[in-house]
Protein backbone atom coordinates (compact mmCIF):
# COMPACT_ATOMS: atom_id res chain seq x y z
CA UNK A 1 0.00 0.00 0.00
CA UNK A 2 1.75 3.40 -0.90
CA UNK A 3 0.07 5.78 1.24
CA UNK A 4 0.87 9.70 0.89
CA UNK A 5 0.02 12.60 3.31
CA UNK A 6 0.15 16.27 3.21
CA UNK A 7 3.11 16.49 0.90
CA UNK A 8 5.10 19.39 -1.00
CA UNK A 9 7.66 19.90 -2.84
CA UNK A 10 9.16 23.27 -4.54
CA UNK A 11 11.49 24.48 -6.59
CA UNK A 12 12.82 27.57 -5.84
CA UNK A 13 9.70 29.85 -5.89
CA UNK A 14 7.81 27.20 -8.02
CA UNK A 15 5.51 24.83 -6.11
CA UNK A 16 5.44 21.09 -7.75
CA UNK A 17 3.23 19.83 -4.81
CA UNK A 18 1.02 21.14 -2.61
CA UNK A 19 -0.47 19.27 -0.14
CA UNK A 20 -0.83 16.67 -1.49
CA UNK A 21 -2.58 13.21 -0.51
CA UNK A 22 -2.86 9.96 -1.83
CA UNK A 23 -3.75 6.29 -0.89
CA UNK A 24 -3.21 3.32 -3.14
CA UNK A 25 -4.70 -0.13 -2.31
CA UNK A 26 -2.35 -3.32 -2.21
CA UNK A 27 -2.98 -4.99 -5.28
CA UNK A 28 -4.27 -1.50 -6.92
CA UNK A 29 -3.42 -0.42 -10.63
CA UNK A 30 -3.52 3.21 -9.78
CA UNK A 31 -3.43 5.31 -12.76
CA UNK A 32 -2.43 9.57 -12.10
CA UNK A 33 -3.70 11.83 -14.81
CA UNK A 34 -2.74 15.06 -15.33
CA UNK A 35 -1.83 17.98 -17.97
CA UNK A 36 2.01 18.86 -18.27
CA UNK A 37 3.90 20.36 -15.24
CA UNK A 38 0.84 19.05 -12.81
CA UNK A 39 3.51 17.70 -10.30
CA UNK A 40 3.43 14.05 -11.90
CA UNK A 41 6.85 12.81 -12.25
CA UNK A 42 7.57 14.89 -8.73
CA UNK A 43 5.13 12.55 -7.08
CA UNK A 44 6.39 9.41 -8.53
CA UNK A 45 10.35 10.58 -7.80
CA UNK A 46 9.82 11.19 -4.62
CA UNK A 47 7.57 7.74 -3.83
CA UNK A 48 10.41 6.27 -6.09
CA UNK A 49 13.17 7.83 -3.57
CA UNK A 50 14.80 9.51 -5.78
CA UNK A 51 13.57 13.00 -4.35
CA UNK A 52 13.20 14.55 -0.95
CA UNK A 53 10.11 16.33 -0.61
CA UNK A 54 10.05 19.47 1.64
CA UNK A 55 7.22 18.67 4.21
CA UNK A 56 4.91 15.56 4.29
CA UNK A 57 4.95 11.47 4.71
CA UNK A 58 5.98 8.61 2.04
CA UNK A 59 4.54 5.07 3.73
CA UNK A 60 5.08 2.09 1.04
CA UNK A 61 3.87 -1.29 2.51
CA UNK A 62 3.75 0.35 5.80
CA UNK A 63 7.21 1.69 6.05
CA UNK A 64 8.31 5.15 5.84
CA UNK A 65 9.88 5.92 2.28
CA UNK A 66 11.96 9.01 3.68
CA UNK A 67 13.39 7.47 7.03
CA UNK A 68 14.31 4.18 5.58
CA UNK A 69 14.99 4.78 2.16
CA UNK A 70 17.26 1.96 1.43
CA UNK A 71 15.11 -0.58 2.62
CA UNK A 72 12.28 1.29 0.51
CA UNK A 73 14.70 0.69 -2.55
CA UNK A 74 14.16 -3.13 -2.11
CA UNK A 75 10.30 -2.69 -2.35
CA UNK A 76 9.85 -0.71 -5.42
CA UNK A 77 10.44 -1.34 -8.79
CA UNK A 78 11.01 1.85 -11.03
CA UNK A 79 10.38 3.19 -14.58
CA UNK A 80 10.90 6.32 -15.80
CA UNK A 81 9.69 8.37 -19.18
CA UNK A 82 13.20 7.79 -20.78
CA UNK A 83 14.97 4.80 -20.65
CA UNK A 84 19.23 4.92 -19.48
CA UNK A 85 21.40 3.45 -22.04
CA UNK A 86 25.10 2.24 -21.84
CA UNK A 87 27.20 1.57 -24.71
CA UNK A 88 28.59 -1.70 -25.45
CA UNK A 89 26.47 -3.39 -22.34
CA UNK A 90 24.12 -6.62 -24.14
CA UNK A 91 20.80 -7.03 -22.41
CA UNK A 92 22.02 -9.59 -20.06
CA UNK A 93 24.84 -7.62 -18.88
CA UNK A 94 22.63 -5.04 -18.22
CA UNK A 95 19.99 -7.07 -16.49
CA UNK A 96 22.91 -8.40 -14.43
CA UNK A 97 24.33 -4.96 -13.52
CA UNK A 98 20.77 -3.98 -12.18
CA UNK A 99 20.37 -7.84 -10.20
CA UNK A 100 23.91 -7.10 -8.70
CA UNK A 101 22.74 -3.75 -7.54
CA UNK A 102 20.14 -5.53 -5.41
CA UNK A 103 23.10 -8.19 -4.30
CA UNK A 104 22.15 -10.79 -6.48
CA UNK A 105 25.13 -11.97 -8.26
CA UNK A 106 26.02 -15.30 -10.33
CA UNK A 107 23.91 -18.06 -11.30
CA UNK A 108 20.43 -16.93 -9.44
CA UNK A 109 21.23 -13.71 -10.80
CA UNK A 110 21.68 -15.00 -14.46
CA UNK A 111 18.52 -17.15 -13.92
CA UNK A 112 16.68 -14.57 -12.55
CA UNK A 113 17.22 -12.57 -15.77
CA UNK A 114 16.57 -15.52 -18.48
CA UNK A 115 12.94 -15.57 -16.46
CA UNK A 116 11.92 -11.92 -16.62
CA UNK A 117 13.76 -11.42 -20.46
CA UNK A 118 11.43 -14.30 -21.77
CA UNK A 119 8.17 -12.63 -19.73
CA UNK A 120 8.82 -9.40 -21.95
CA UNK A 121 9.23 -11.22 -24.63
CA UNK A 122 13.01 -10.29 -24.71
CA UNK A 123 14.70 -13.42 -24.68
CA UNK A 124 16.20 -14.10 -28.02
CA UNK A 125 17.40 -10.37 -27.62
CA UNK A 126 19.86 -11.12 -24.12
CA UNK A 127 23.30 -10.90 -26.50
CA UNK A 128 21.95 -7.60 -28.56
CA UNK A 129 23.58 -4.17 -26.72
CA UNK A 130 20.89 -2.34 -25.31
CA UNK A 131 21.53 0.67 -27.26
CA UNK A 132 20.76 -0.93 -30.72
CA UNK A 133 17.23 -1.99 -29.08
CA UNK A 134 14.15 -0.18 -30.51
CA UNK A 135 12.43 1.95 -28.09
CA UNK A 136 9.36 -0.49 -27.63
CA UNK A 137 12.14 -2.87 -27.01
CA UNK A 138 13.77 -0.65 -24.33
CA UNK A 139 11.00 0.12 -22.90
CA UNK A 140 10.27 -3.66 -22.50
CA UNK A 141 13.99 -4.17 -21.05
CA UNK A 142 13.23 -1.12 -18.38
CA UNK A 143 10.22 -3.38 -17.05
CA UNK A 144 11.89 -6.55 -17.13
CA UNK A 145 14.67 -4.17 -15.08
CA UNK A 146 12.42 -2.71 -12.80
CA UNK A 147 11.42 -6.22 -11.53
CA UNK A 148 14.68 -7.93 -11.56
CA UNK A 149 14.29 -7.74 -7.79
CA UNK A 150 10.87 -9.16 -7.23
CA UNK A 151 9.38 -5.77 -5.85
CA UNK A 152 6.32 -5.65 -4.46
CA UNK A 153 5.36 -1.84 -5.69
CA UNK A 154 6.01 -0.99 -9.35
CA UNK A 155 6.16 3.29 -9.78
CA UNK A 156 5.81 3.98 -13.80
CA UNK A 157 6.24 7.16 -15.40
CA UNK A 158 4.61 7.67 -18.81
CA UNK A 159 5.52 4.43 -19.44
CA UNK A 160 4.09 3.42 -23.12
CA UNK A 161 5.04 7.17 -24.02
CA UNK A 162 6.08 7.50 -27.49
CA UNK A 163 5.37 3.85 -28.37
CA UNK A 164 3.84 2.35 -31.51
CA UNK A 165 0.43 0.91 -30.83
CA UNK A 166 1.45 -3.01 -30.60
CA UNK A 167 3.95 -2.24 -27.74
CA UNK A 168 1.60 -0.19 -26.07
CA UNK A 169 -0.94 -2.99 -25.98
CA UNK A 170 1.77 -5.41 -24.62
CA UNK A 171 3.19 -3.03 -22.34
CA UNK A 172 -0.70 -2.61 -20.79
CA UNK A 173 -0.98 -6.83 -20.95
CA UNK A 174 2.41 -6.89 -18.74
CA UNK A 175 0.93 -4.58 -16.40
CA UNK A 176 -2.38 -6.02 -15.96
CA UNK A 177 -0.81 -9.45 -15.35
CA UNK A 178 1.76 -7.98 -12.94
CA UNK A 179 -1.30 -6.38 -11.09
CA UNK A 180 -2.98 -10.03 -10.92
CA UNK A 181 0.17 -11.55 -9.26
CA UNK A 182 -0.04 -9.14 -6.58
CA UNK A 183 2.18 -6.04 -7.84
CA UNK A 184 0.86 -2.46 -6.40
CA UNK A 185 1.25 -0.33 -9.52
CA UNK A 186 1.31 3.24 -9.36
CA UNK A 187 1.51 4.70 -13.27
CA UNK A 188 1.40 8.01 -14.66
CA UNK A 189 0.04 8.28 -17.90
CA UNK A 190 -1.28 11.17 -20.47
CA UNK A 191 -3.12 8.22 -22.43
CA UNK A 192 -6.50 8.19 -21.12
CA UNK A 193 -8.11 5.97 -22.61
CA UNK A 194 -5.24 3.00 -21.58
CA UNK A 195 -5.86 4.17 -18.14
CA UNK A 196 -9.66 3.69 -17.74
CA UNK A 197 -9.09 0.78 -19.56
CA UNK A 198 -6.14 -0.91 -17.62
CA UNK A 199 -6.38 0.74 -14.12
CA UNK A 200 -8.55 -0.54 -11.31
CA UNK A 201 -8.31 3.30 -9.73
CA UNK A 202 -7.54 6.25 -10.84
CA UNK A 203 -6.42 10.06 -9.38
CA UNK A 204 -6.60 13.54 -11.40
CA UNK A 205 -3.70 15.45 -10.60
CA UNK A 206 -3.88 19.75 -11.45
CA UNK A 207 -1.20 22.05 -10.49
CA UNK A 208 0.38 20.28 -7.79
CA UNK A 209 -2.46 18.64 -6.25
CA UNK A 210 -5.25 15.95 -6.27
CA UNK A 211 -8.47 17.28 -8.15
CA UNK A 212 -10.28 13.65 -7.62
CA UNK A 213 -9.41 9.74 -6.86
CA UNK A 214 -11.81 6.56 -7.14
CA UNK A 215 -12.30 3.52 -9.00
CA UNK A 216 -12.43 3.87 -12.40
CA UNK A 217 -15.86 2.36 -12.36
CA UNK A 218 -17.11 5.14 -9.78
CA UNK A 219 -15.68 8.13 -11.59
CA UNK A 220 -16.86 6.78 -15.27
CA UNK A 221 -20.46 6.93 -13.28
CA UNK A 222 -19.83 10.56 -11.84
CA UNK A 223 -19.13 11.56 -15.02
CA UNK A 224 -22.05 10.18 -16.57
CA UNK A 225 -24.42 12.00 -14.18
CA UNK A 226 -22.50 15.46 -14.61
CA UNK A 227 -22.87 15.33 -18.46
CA UNK A 228 -26.26 17.24 -19.96
CA UNK A 229 -29.75 15.45 -20.03
CA UNK A 230 -30.31 15.28 -24.14
CA UNK A 231 -33.87 15.59 -24.51
CA UNK A 232 -35.82 15.60 -28.07
CA UNK A 233 -39.80 15.71 -28.19
CA UNK A 234 -41.99 15.95 -31.19
CA UNK A 235 -44.02 18.74 -30.21
CA UNK A 236 -44.95 20.62 -26.77
CA UNK A 237 -42.04 22.79 -27.21
CA UNK A 238 -43.52 25.89 -25.02
CA UNK A 239 -45.26 23.36 -22.37
CA UNK A 240 -41.69 21.57 -21.50
CA UNK A 241 -39.64 24.60 -21.11
CA UNK A 242 -42.57 25.59 -17.88
CA UNK A 243 -41.76 22.89 -17.30
CA UNK A 244 -37.98 22.82 -17.04
CA UNK A 245 -37.79 25.94 -15.57
CA UNK A 246 -40.14 24.93 -12.63
CA UNK A 247 -37.42 21.92 -11.88
CA UNK A 248 -35.07 22.99 -9.02
CA UNK A 249 -32.42 20.71 -10.54
CA UNK A 250 -32.51 22.15 -13.91
CA UNK A 251 -29.67 24.31 -13.93
CA UNK A 252 -29.37 25.96 -17.82
CA UNK A 253 -31.52 24.47 -20.94
CA UNK A 254 -30.08 25.29 -24.46
CA UNK A 255 -32.58 24.40 -27.82
CA UNK A 256 -31.79 23.16 -31.01
CA UNK A 257 -35.02 22.86 -32.20
CA UNK A 258 -36.99 20.18 -30.76
CA UNK A 259 -34.04 19.07 -28.95
CA UNK A 260 -32.93 20.67 -25.68
CA UNK A 261 -29.68 20.02 -23.74
CA UNK A 262 -30.48 20.74 -19.85
CA UNK A 263 -27.30 21.22 -17.58
CA UNK A 264 -29.21 18.70 -15.06
CA UNK A 265 -27.81 18.04 -11.16
CA UNK A 266 -30.23 15.72 -10.07
CA UNK A 267 -29.82 11.94 -9.49
CA UNK A 268 -31.83 9.25 -11.67
CA UNK A 269 -34.89 9.48 -9.80
CA UNK A 270 -34.94 13.23 -10.62
CA UNK A 271 -34.38 12.54 -13.80
CA UNK A 272 -37.64 9.75 -13.80
CA UNK A 273 -39.57 12.09 -12.07
CA UNK A 274 -38.51 14.72 -14.66
CA UNK A 275 -39.66 12.37 -17.21
CA UNK A 276 -42.56 11.74 -15.33
CA UNK A 277 -43.68 15.41 -15.64
CA UNK A 278 -43.44 15.40 -19.47
CA UNK A 279 -45.38 12.54 -20.31
CA UNK A 280 -48.53 13.82 -17.43
CA UNK A 281 -48.25 16.81 -19.73
CA UNK A 282 -48.95 14.82 -22.93
CA UNK A 283 -45.66 15.50 -24.10
CA UNK A 284 -44.71 13.38 -27.07
CA UNK A 285 -41.19 12.37 -25.87
CA UNK A 286 -38.96 10.75 -28.77
CA UNK A 287 -35.74 10.61 -26.56
CA UNK A 288 -34.12 11.38 -23.13
CA UNK A 289 -30.74 10.13 -21.97
CA UNK A 290 -27.26 11.88 -20.25
CA UNK A 291 -24.98 12.51 -22.73
CA UNK A 292 -22.49 9.50 -22.74
CA UNK A 293 -19.05 10.63 -20.90
CA UNK A 294 -15.65 9.60 -21.51
CA UNK A 295 -12.77 9.94 -19.06
CA UNK A 296 -11.15 12.05 -21.11
CA UNK A 297 -14.15 14.99 -21.31
CA UNK A 298 -14.56 14.51 -17.77
CA UNK A 299 -9.92 14.94 -17.15
CA UNK A 300 -10.69 18.41 -19.68
CA UNK A 301 -13.18 19.28 -17.49
CA UNK A 302 -11.29 18.91 -14.32
CA UNK A 303 -8.10 20.38 -15.49
CA UNK A 304 -9.45 23.75 -18.15
CA UNK A 305 -8.45 26.60 -16.45
CA UNK A 306 -12.36 28.08 -16.86
CA UNK A 307 -13.80 29.06 -13.70
CA UNK A 308 -17.07 27.66 -14.03
CA UNK A 309 -15.92 24.01 -14.25
CA UNK A 310 -17.15 20.84 -12.68
CA UNK A 311 -16.41 20.36 -9.26
CA UNK A 312 -16.56 16.43 -7.88
CA UNK A 313 -16.38 15.92 -4.33
CA UNK A 314 -13.71 12.93 -3.20
CA UNK A 315 -16.06 9.81 -2.18
CA UNK B 1 33.95 -12.33 -3.69
CA UNK B 2 31.48 -9.67 -3.84
CA UNK B 3 32.55 -6.89 -6.52
CA UNK B 4 31.05 -3.69 -6.78
CA UNK B 5 28.58 -3.57 -9.92
CA UNK B 6 29.53 -0.10 -11.18
CA UNK B 7 33.16 -1.41 -11.43
CA UNK B 8 32.07 -4.61 -13.02
CA UNK B 9 29.81 -3.22 -15.40
CA UNK B 10 32.65 -0.11 -16.39
CA UNK B 11 35.71 -2.94 -16.78
CA UNK B 12 33.17 -4.82 -19.32
CA UNK B 13 32.38 -1.48 -21.10
CA UNK B 14 35.87 -0.19 -21.16
CA UNK B 15 37.47 -3.65 -22.16
CA UNK B 16 35.22 -3.76 -25.02
CA UNK B 17 35.89 -0.06 -26.26
CA UNK B 18 39.02 0.87 -28.05
CA UNK B 19 39.69 3.80 -26.44
CA UNK B 20 41.78 2.16 -23.40
CA UNK B 21 43.35 0.01 -26.19
CA UNK B 22 44.58 3.19 -27.92
CA UNK B 23 45.90 4.92 -24.94
CA UNK B 24 47.92 2.37 -23.72
CA UNK B 25 49.63 2.23 -26.93
CA UNK B 26 49.78 5.84 -27.47
CA UNK B 27 50.75 6.03 -23.49
CA UNK B 28 53.99 3.36 -24.19
CA UNK B 29 54.92 4.71 -27.65
CA UNK B 30 55.48 7.98 -26.28
CA UNK B 31 57.72 6.76 -23.53
CA UNK B 32 59.32 4.07 -25.59
CA UNK B 33 59.81 6.83 -28.01
CA UNK B 34 61.77 8.86 -25.61
CA UNK B 35 63.66 5.98 -24.29
CA UNK B 36 64.46 4.47 -27.52
CA UNK B 37 66.06 7.90 -28.67
CA UNK B 38 67.90 8.13 -25.61
CA UNK B 39 69.48 4.85 -26.07
CA UNK B 40 70.61 5.21 -29.52
CA UNK B 41 72.28 8.52 -28.31
CA UNK B 42 74.54 6.80 -25.52
CA UNK B 43 75.10 4.28 -28.17
CA UNK B 44 76.42 6.26 -30.37
CA UNK B 45 78.66 7.98 -28.38
CA UNK B 46 79.45 4.85 -26.96
CA UNK B 47 80.64 3.52 -30.71
CA UNK B 48 82.51 6.72 -30.97
CA UNK B 49 84.70 7.14 -27.93
CA UNK B 50 84.27 3.39 -27.05
CA UNK B 51 83.17 4.80 -23.20
CA UNK B 52 79.73 4.56 -21.42
CA UNK B 53 78.41 7.10 -18.80
CA UNK B 54 76.54 5.62 -16.31
CA UNK B 55 74.95 8.60 -15.08
CA UNK B 56 72.90 8.76 -18.70
CA UNK B 57 70.60 5.90 -17.33
CA UNK B 58 69.46 8.06 -14.54
CA UNK B 59 68.40 10.91 -16.89
CA UNK B 60 66.42 8.53 -18.99
CA UNK B 61 64.86 6.91 -15.92
CA UNK B 62 64.78 10.35 -15.00
CA UNK B 63 62.94 11.46 -17.97
CA UNK B 64 60.69 8.91 -18.49
CA UNK B 65 59.05 9.22 -15.15
CA UNK B 66 58.89 12.75 -15.65
CA UNK B 67 56.65 12.00 -18.77
CA UNK B 68 54.84 9.22 -17.33
CA UNK B 69 53.83 11.16 -14.09
CA UNK B 70 52.62 13.89 -17.07
CA UNK B 71 50.16 11.72 -18.83
CA UNK B 72 49.13 10.18 -15.57
CA UNK B 73 48.42 14.18 -14.46
CA UNK B 74 46.41 14.67 -17.76
CA UNK B 75 45.01 11.37 -18.19
CA UNK B 76 42.87 10.65 -14.63
CA UNK B 77 41.02 13.89 -14.99
CA UNK B 78 39.75 12.56 -18.30
CA UNK B 79 38.54 9.23 -16.96
CA UNK B 80 36.81 10.63 -14.00
CA UNK B 81 35.54 14.07 -14.57
CA UNK B 82 32.60 12.17 -17.00
CA UNK B 83 31.68 9.02 -14.10
CA UNK B 84 28.70 11.07 -12.62
CA UNK B 85 27.77 13.82 -15.04
CA UNK B 86 28.26 11.07 -17.66
CA UNK B 87 25.60 9.29 -15.93
CA UNK B 88 23.51 11.60 -15.59
CA UNK B 89 23.81 12.56 -19.70
CA UNK B 90 22.99 9.08 -20.41
CA UNK B 91 19.91 9.44 -18.00
CA UNK B 92 20.94 6.07 -16.05
CA UNK B 93 21.73 7.76 -12.62
CA UNK B 94 18.40 7.71 -11.36
CA UNK B 95 18.49 3.90 -12.04
CA UNK B 96 21.43 3.46 -10.42
CA UNK B 97 20.16 5.62 -7.32
CA UNK B 98 16.46 3.27 -7.22
CA UNK B 99 18.90 -0.15 -6.50
CA UNK B 100 20.38 -1.33 -3.28
CA UNK B 101 23.44 0.50 -4.51
CA UNK B 102 24.76 3.50 -1.70
CA UNK B 103 26.39 6.54 -3.12
CA UNK B 104 29.50 5.46 -1.87
CA UNK B 105 29.59 2.21 -3.66
CA UNK B 106 28.52 4.35 -6.97
CA UNK B 107 31.61 6.53 -6.32
CA UNK B 108 33.86 3.69 -5.22
CA UNK B 109 32.94 2.08 -8.14
CA UNK B 110 33.52 5.10 -10.65
CA UNK B 111 37.17 5.48 -9.00
CA UNK B 112 38.18 2.05 -8.89
CA UNK B 113 37.74 1.80 -12.30
CA UNK B 114 39.67 4.77 -13.44
CA UNK B 115 42.59 3.71 -10.56
CA UNK B 116 41.96 0.40 -12.52
CA UNK B 117 42.83 1.92 -15.87
CA UNK B 118 45.69 4.03 -14.40
CA UNK B 119 47.07 0.85 -13.02
CA UNK B 120 47.12 -0.93 -16.44
CA UNK B 121 49.16 1.94 -18.17
CA UNK B 122 52.21 1.87 -15.35
CA UNK B 123 52.13 -1.53 -15.49
CA UNK B 124 52.27 -1.73 -18.95
CA UNK B 125 55.06 0.69 -18.96
CA UNK B 126 56.83 -1.53 -16.40
CA UNK B 127 59.38 -2.89 -19.04
CA UNK B 128 60.40 0.16 -20.65
CA UNK B 129 61.30 1.51 -16.36
CA UNK B 130 63.37 -1.18 -16.54
CA UNK B 131 65.58 -0.60 -19.01
CA UNK B 132 67.21 1.22 -16.06
CA UNK B 133 68.08 -1.69 -14.21
CA UNK B 134 70.66 -2.80 -17.43
CA UNK B 135 73.10 -0.90 -15.79
CA UNK B 136 71.68 -0.32 -12.26
CA UNK B 137 71.47 2.97 -10.63
CA UNK B 138 67.61 2.64 -9.06
CA UNK B 139 66.19 -0.03 -6.57
CA UNK B 140 63.34 -1.86 -6.17
CA UNK B 141 62.12 -0.04 -3.33
CA UNK B 142 63.06 3.48 -5.01
CA UNK B 143 60.62 2.24 -7.79
CA UNK B 144 58.36 1.26 -5.15
CA UNK B 145 58.44 5.06 -3.81
CA UNK B 146 57.80 6.01 -7.62
CA UNK B 147 54.72 4.14 -7.86
CA UNK B 148 53.38 5.20 -4.60
CA UNK B 149 53.80 8.42 -5.93
CA UNK B 150 51.83 7.96 -9.32
CA UNK B 151 48.72 6.33 -6.89
CA UNK B 152 48.40 9.13 -4.67
CA UNK B 153 48.41 11.74 -7.70
CA UNK B 154 46.51 9.39 -9.97
CA UNK B 155 43.71 9.03 -6.50
CA UNK B 156 43.96 13.22 -5.77
CA UNK B 157 43.28 13.69 -9.51
CA UNK B 158 40.34 10.77 -10.04
CA UNK B 159 38.62 12.14 -6.55
CA UNK B 160 38.83 15.59 -7.42
CA UNK B 161 37.54 14.62 -11.23
CA UNK B 162 34.66 12.80 -9.61
CA UNK B 163 33.67 15.22 -7.39
CA UNK B 164 33.50 18.01 -9.92
CA UNK B 165 31.47 15.44 -12.06
CA UNK B 166 29.10 15.10 -9.45
CA UNK B 167 28.52 18.77 -8.79
CA UNK B 168 28.40 19.84 -12.51
CA UNK B 169 25.84 19.05 -14.94
CA UNK B 170 27.80 18.94 -17.82
CA UNK B 171 30.77 16.89 -18.34
CA UNK B 172 32.95 19.29 -20.56
CA UNK B 173 33.03 21.76 -17.45
CA UNK B 174 33.32 19.34 -14.97
CA UNK B 175 36.47 18.31 -17.00
CA UNK B 176 37.61 21.75 -17.55
CA UNK B 177 37.33 22.67 -13.70
CA UNK B 178 39.18 19.47 -12.90
CA UNK B 179 41.83 20.34 -14.90
CA UNK B 180 41.63 24.04 -13.42
CA UNK B 181 41.92 23.04 -9.78
CA UNK B 182 44.46 20.57 -11.11
CA UNK B 183 46.56 23.32 -11.95
CA UNK B 184 46.15 26.11 -9.24
CA UNK B 185 47.59 23.01 -6.96
CA UNK B 186 50.18 22.19 -9.10
CA UNK B 187 51.38 25.41 -10.42
CA UNK B 188 49.55 27.70 -8.55
CA UNK B 189 51.61 27.09 -5.20
CA UNK B 190 54.37 27.21 -6.71
CA UNK B 191 53.79 30.61 -8.07
CA UNK B 192 52.74 31.68 -5.13
CA UNK B 193 55.48 30.57 -3.85
CA UNK B 194 57.55 32.58 -6.13
CA UNK B 195 55.28 35.88 -5.52
CA UNK B 196 56.12 35.98 -2.20
CA UNK B 197 59.76 35.36 -2.25
CA UNK B 198 59.72 38.41 -4.92
CA UNK B 199 57.72 40.31 -2.17
CA UNK B 200 60.24 39.03 0.00
CA UNK B 201 57.01 37.49 1.95
CA UNK B 202 57.91 33.91 1.49
CA UNK B 203 57.75 31.70 4.87
CA UNK B 204 57.70 27.90 5.96
CA UNK B 205 54.16 28.07 6.11
CA UNK B 206 53.63 29.31 2.43
CA UNK B 207 56.48 26.97 1.38
CA UNK B 208 54.26 24.15 3.15
CA UNK B 209 51.17 24.54 0.94
CA UNK B 210 53.52 22.71 -2.03
CA UNK B 211 53.00 19.66 -0.34
CA UNK B 212 49.55 20.18 -1.43
CA UNK B 213 51.45 19.58 -5.15
CA UNK B 214 52.05 15.83 -6.40
CA UNK B 215 54.35 17.90 -8.36
CA UNK B 216 56.75 19.16 -5.53
CA UNK B 217 56.31 15.50 -3.85
CA UNK B 218 57.76 13.94 -7.34
CA UNK B 219 60.27 16.20 -7.67
CA UNK B 220 62.00 15.54 -4.28
CA UNK B 221 61.85 11.53 -4.59
CA UNK B 222 63.03 11.43 -8.50
CA UNK B 223 65.49 13.62 -7.65
CA UNK B 224 66.89 12.22 -4.81
CA UNK B 225 66.69 9.04 -6.55
CA UNK B 226 68.85 9.94 -9.32
CA UNK B 227 71.29 11.68 -7.24
CA UNK B 228 70.00 15.20 -8.27
CA UNK B 229 68.75 17.97 -5.45
CA UNK B 230 66.07 17.38 -3.69
CA UNK B 231 63.13 19.72 -2.01
CA UNK B 232 65.34 20.71 0.73
CA UNK B 233 67.76 22.27 -2.03
CA UNK B 234 64.99 24.17 -3.85
CA UNK B 235 64.47 25.48 -0.14
CA UNK B 236 67.70 26.82 0.42
CA UNK B 237 68.67 27.51 -3.43
CA UNK B 238 65.39 28.90 -4.89
CA UNK B 239 63.38 30.52 -1.69
CA UNK B 240 66.34 31.25 0.81
CA UNK B 241 64.78 28.90 3.74
CA UNK B 242 66.18 26.60 6.03
CA UNK B 243 66.91 23.07 4.15
CA UNK B 244 66.82 21.30 7.48
CA UNK B 245 63.03 21.69 8.84
CA UNK B 246 60.73 19.19 9.83
CA UNK B 247 58.97 19.56 6.68
CA UNK B 248 61.86 19.43 4.13
CA UNK B 249 63.39 16.71 6.22
CA UNK B 250 59.75 14.84 5.78
CA UNK B 251 58.69 16.04 2.49
CA UNK B 252 57.73 12.55 0.57
CA UNK B 253 55.78 11.22 3.34
CA UNK B 254 54.21 14.53 4.77
CA UNK B 255 53.29 15.50 0.66
CA UNK B 256 51.98 11.73 0.05
CA UNK B 257 49.96 11.85 3.37
CA UNK B 258 48.28 15.80 2.77
CA UNK B 259 47.23 14.63 -0.78
CA UNK B 260 45.76 11.18 0.47
CA UNK B 261 44.20 13.04 2.83
CA UNK B 262 42.91 15.96 0.40
CA UNK B 263 41.93 12.70 -1.74
CA UNK B 264 39.37 10.88 0.51
CA UNK B 265 37.96 14.57 1.44
CA UNK B 266 37.03 14.79 -1.82
CA UNK B 267 35.22 11.60 -2.55
CA UNK B 268 33.58 12.20 1.14
CA UNK B 269 32.38 15.49 -0.79
CA UNK B 270 31.53 13.49 -3.56
CA UNK B 271 29.36 11.26 -1.77
CA UNK B 272 27.93 14.07 0.14
CA UNK B 273 26.81 15.53 -2.97
CA UNK B 274 25.35 12.20 -4.41
CA UNK B 275 23.25 12.18 -1.41
CA UNK B 276 21.96 15.32 -1.56
CA UNK B 277 20.90 15.15 -5.34
CA UNK B 278 18.07 13.60 -4.00
CA UNK B 279 17.21 17.21 -2.51
CA UNK B 280 16.95 19.18 -5.60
Amino acid sequence: MIEIKELEKSYGKTRALTDFNLSVEDHALFGLMGPNGAGKTTLIKIVAGLLTPDKGSVSICGTDALRYPRKIRNLIGYVPDYFGVYDNLNVIEYMEFFASGFGLNGLKSRRRCRELLAEVGLEDKENSYVDGLSRGMQQRLSLARSLVHDPEVLVLDEPTSGLDPGTRYAVREMLQELCIQGKTILISSHVLPELSEICTDIGIMDRGGIMTTGKVSEILNRIENSNPLRITLLSGTQTAMGIFKRNPYVRSVSVSGKTFMLNFDGTEEDEAVLLQQLIDADIPVKGFMREPGSLESFFMQMTSPQEEKVILRNQ
Amino acid sequence: MKINPIYRKEMTVRARSSKTAVIVTVFNAILALVALIYMSYILGYARKTGEIQYSVFLTIFRYITWIEFAMILLIMPALTSGSISGEREKKTLDLIMTTGMTPTDIILGKLLTALSSMFLFVISSAPIIALVFVYGGVTIRDLLLLFLCYFTAAFLMGSMGIWFSGMLRRTTAATASTYGLEGALLFGTAALNFLLRNLSAITEVSFGLLLFSPLATFYDVVNRMTGSDGIAQVAVNIFGLSGNTFLTRNWFSAGIAIQLLLACLFLVLSVNNLKRSRNR
